[in-house]
């Protein structure tokens, strides 16, 4: 009888939106851990409290050690991750296809980046993963790819619309920024330096840890900056249209 | 007799937390709305999204083959789409309901992008980029290339729908749990198999791959 009732609750579990997401965030060990508290959390205190009057000590411990057996076999039917490293993009101006479909665009679009973001988990990130002095493909996966819907000048050079690879060369004082024409390539392994449109400096600064990898555009004066900044480190591009 | 009141109590009980978790639920479903329409936000922000975006390349792996130098053939088409998960739930004809326009994906619209001229059914598609969304229903998916770039998919404006083709809908043996698309090679150039739980469609897409 226990068991029956048991399974119809931790059918319940499954669908129990807290309980996926820890199971998703935390290996089994933990998992078990969490689903205890979910339980008591949110389903079954009550459950609990309802019958502890009337229940056998025993019957709780019974109660108990099913439902962490039920867990650790949910534990086992993780479903296979995304890609480590997921593909993002990021507009100028900033949440453009948001502000498009709420009708408050005030500004034509600039610029479009596609990239892939790596996390740090915990390794020394600039100096040993991202070398001082290689070429970076500015994330992971793919090269990165910015696309210019205008002419854009970047410290006074002008860059002409379309699409491009972006690397970096960073060493520690000031990176240097590389637009490139050979697009739709995978990282920097075939970087070739004949196709080079422009190379600028980035500005760097110290920043609170960024634990995944971002790109994204910032609205200055006079036009807009593309940051990058992972782990302590940020780096500006300035550009004007 | 005993174990048989204690089972009762266990109903009760039971009961008692059916109701109780009834509300709770309600509570958490509303607060997953929010979060669906989500909003992909810039700045110092640096979580991941829950539907990521990806890419995929004809021919499959492009800049791969790129890098290791065996690109033999054009480039034909790229899409850009993010990935949700069915999540436990139900998706045709509940999450997506039938008839209603749908991006093909999560957040920012589909976009397929077309660097030679292509041709799709009796259509010739122009070189460049399209919004890519669908309509989908019990046994065909209806889809539409659209020229509304760089729109958030919630709200594309059909008045610039270019083309639709309609396809059947393939049931698949072994569901999906990722929205996936992705082309594959056949004789005459490549479809476009869109999957997604327990159904898929093919696009078939022919073009001429002449040589670089």
């Amino acid at each position: 009888m226990h068991i029956i009732i048991l399974q119809n609750i931790s059918g319940h579990l499954k669908s129990n939106r807290l309980f996926r997401e820890f199971n998703k965030n935390f290996n089994s060990k933990e998992t078990a851990r969490y689903d205890l508290w979910n339980i008591f959390n949110c389903k079954f205190y009550y459950f609990y409290v309802l019958n502890i009057r009337f229940m056998k000590p025993f019957s709780i411990c019974f109660g108990i050690v099913i439902l962490l057996f039920t867990s650790s076999v949910y534990g086992q039917t993780k479903l296979p991750p995304l890609d480590k490293s997921p593909m993002d993009m990021s507009y100028y101006p900033a949440n453009y296809p948001v502000l498009k479909i709420q009708n408050k665009l005030n500004e034509p679009l600039i610029a479009r980046i596609i990239y892939s973001r790596p996390q740090k988990n915990g390794r020394t990130v600039y100096g040993e993963l991202v070398e001082y002095g290689k070429i970076w493909r500015l994330g992971a996966n793919e090269a990165t790819e910015i696309e210019f819907y205008k002419d854009v000048q970047l410290s006074g050079n002008k860059l002409k619309k379309g699409r491009y690879t972006i690397y970096a060369i960073p060493v520690e004082e000031k990176w240097t920024i590389i637009f490139n024409k050979e697009t739709d390539i995978w990282g920097a392994f075939q970087y070739d330096v004949k196709k080079d449109v422009l190379r600028v400096d980035a500005k760097i600064e110290k920043t609170d840890p960024v634990d995944a990898y971002s790109m994204y555009f910032e609205k200055v004066t006079g036009g807009a900056n593309l940051i990058i900044a992972w782990d302590d480190t940020k780096a500006m591009i300035p550009f004007s249209f | 007799m005993n174990s048989f009141s204690s089972y009762r109590r266990h109903l009760y009980a039971l009961l008692a937390v059916y109701i109780l978790t009834g509300c709770q639920e309600n509570t958490s479903k509303a607060v997953d709305n929010t979060k669906s329409i989500g909003i992909r936000e810039t700045g110092g922000n640096s979580s991941l999204d829950k539907s990521p975006l990806d890419m995929a390349y004809y021919p499959v792996d492009y800049p791969k083959l790129k890098m290791t130098g065996s690109a033999k053939d054009l480039l034909i088409a790229r899409i850009i789409y993010s990935r949700p998960s069915v999540d436990e739930r139900q998706i045709f004809g509940t999450l997506l309901k039938y008839g209603k326009p749908w991006r093909l994906g999560a957040n920012e619209a589909t976009e397929i992008e077309f660097f030679q001229e292509v041709n799709i059914q009796d259509k010739h598609i122009g070189i460049g980029r399209y919004v890519l969304y669908c309509k989908p229903y019990e046994s065909k998916w209806r889809l539409i290339l659209n020229n509304d770039l760089h729109t958030w998919g919630l709200k594309i404006d059909s008045t610039k729908d270019l083309y639709y083709f309609d396809m059947p809908v393939i049931h698949l043996a072994a569901p999906k749990e990722v929205f996936t698309m992705e082309f594959n090679k056949t004789q005459n150039g490549a479809d476009l198999i869109v999957s997604w739980d327990s159904v898929k469609i093919q696009l078939p897409i022919t073009f001429s791959t002449n040589q670089p």
